[in-house]
C-alpha cells in the first residue's frame, strides 16, 4: 500500500474540514487547496495555504458582516483574527473558571499576566476594528466604541472568580459588534452622522493584496 | 470603476485566451501573484458576474476548479485594460516580474 506524503495528507484533512463551512466558501476553499498539490517546494506551499486560510477567513467575516467578499481585505482580516482571538479567549476563560472552581490553587501570577497579554493583544485589534468603524459609522460612534473597549479590557483584571460575571463583561463589546454590524443600526447612523469619515470606496478599488 | 494592479494583471491574463478555461495555480504563476491575494480577486470578478467557473471532473486527474471570462467581463475587462490609466498601472508591476 502506497504510504501517504505529509502534504498529501494534510491536504486531504483540511478538504474534508471544509465541507464545515457555508457550501460556497467550502467550494472556493476546496478549489484552493486542490491547486496546493501542485505547488512545489515547502515554503511556496506554505504561502499558498496561508494565503487559502486567510481567503476563507474573509469570506467568513464578509458573510457575516454581509459586505462584498474581500471588500476591505486588511479590516476584514484583522476583525476575523479578532473574533477568532476573543472567542478563544472565552473559552478558554470559561472553562479556567470551571477549573479554578474545582482546584482553587491552579490560580494564580501567571495566569494574571497571561490574560493581560492578551488583553493587550485584544487591545490592538480593537485599534483597527476602530479605524473600521471610524469609516463605516463615523468618529463619535467609533470614539464611543472605542472606549467601551478599553473599559472593558480594564475590566479584564483576571481576579473575578465569578464566570457568569467575566461572561457578562466579555458579552458587552461583543454585544456592541452585533449591534453595528447590523445593517439596519449602520443605515440609521450614518443618516444621523454628520462627521462620518469616508464613503465606502467602490468594492473593487481594493484588491487583495 | 477603479480597478487594482494586480485585479489588472488578473484581467489581462484571463483576456490572453478569452475563451480558454484556466485554473489557480496557472494563473498565480502567470500572473505571479500568490493565492491570498488571487483568489478574492476571483471570488470578486465572480460575484460581479465578470467571471464564470466550473469543476472539471477528469478521469486519471484530479478535479479542478476552472476559470474564464463572461461576455460582460470580456468587454468590461478590455475596456479597463486597455485605458490609458491602467497601462501606466501596470507597467510598474510588468517590470518587477509580476506578469511572467
Amino acid at each position: 500500500m502506497k504510504k501517504l506524503g505529509l502534504r498529501t495528507r494534510l491536504l486531504r484533512t483540511l478538504t474534508t474540514a471544509t465541507r464545515l463551512l457555508p457550501s460556497d466558501i467550502s467550494d472556493w476553499t476546496k478549489a484552493m487547496l486542490l491547486e496546493a498539490d501542485d505547488v512545489s517546494g515547502t515554503g511556496e506551499f506554505v504561502s499558498w495555504i496561508s494565503g487559502t486560510f486567510t481567503t476563507a477567513c474573509r469570506m467568513l467575516v464578509s458573510n457575516t458582516f454581509r459586505q462584498p467578499t474581500a471588500a476591505r481585505p486588511l479590516e476584514l482580516t484583522l476583525s476575523a483574527l479578532y473574533l477568532g482571538g476573543f472567542a478563544s479567549f472565552v473559552a478558554v476563560r470559561v472553562s479556567f473558571e470551571i477549573l479554578t472552581f474545582r482546584i482553587p490553587s491552579l490560580w494564580g501570577h501567571a495566569w494574571i499576566s497571561a490574560c493581560w497579554c492578551l488583553a493587550l493583544a485584544l487591545a490592538s485589534f480593537s485599534v483597527a476594528i476602530a479605524t473600521w468603524f471610524r469609516r463605516s459609522y463615523g468618529r463619535r460612534l467609533a470614539i464611543a466604541y472605542a472606549a467601551v473597549q478599553i473599559v472593558a479590557v480594564i475590566a479584564m483584571d483576571g481576579r473575578t472568580q465569578n464566570a457568569l460575571a467575566i461572561l457578562l463583561k466579555l458579552s458587552t463589546p461583543t454585544a456592541i459588534i452585533a449591534a453595528m454590524c447590523s445593517p439596519r443600526v449602520k443605515t440609521a447612523f450614518r443618516n444621523r452622522s454628520n462627521d462620518s469619515g469616508p464613503d465606502l470606496p467602490a468594492p473593487l478599488s481594493q484588491s487583495g493584496s | 470603476m477603479r480597478l487594482t494592479a494586480q485585479t489588472l494583471l488578473v484581467l489581462a491574463a484571463l483576456l490572453g485566451d478569452p475563451g480558454e478555461w484556466r485554473y489557480g495555480y496557472d494563473l498565480s504563476r502567470e500572473t505571479g501573484l500568490k493565492s491570498g491575494c488571487l483568489y478574492p480577486i476571483l471570488i470578486r470578478l465572480n460575484e460581479r458576474g465578470w467571471l464564470q467557473s466550473k469543476w472539471r471532473h477528469d478521469e486519471n486527474q484530479k478535479p479542478r476548479h476552472m476559470y474564464r471570462l463572461t461576455a460582460l467581463g470580456q468587454r468590461m475587462g478590455r475596456q479597463t485594460v486597455n485605458s490609458p490609466k491602467a497601462l501606466a498601472r501596470l507597467k510598474p508591476v510588468a517590470e518587477q516580474g509580476g506578469m511572467a
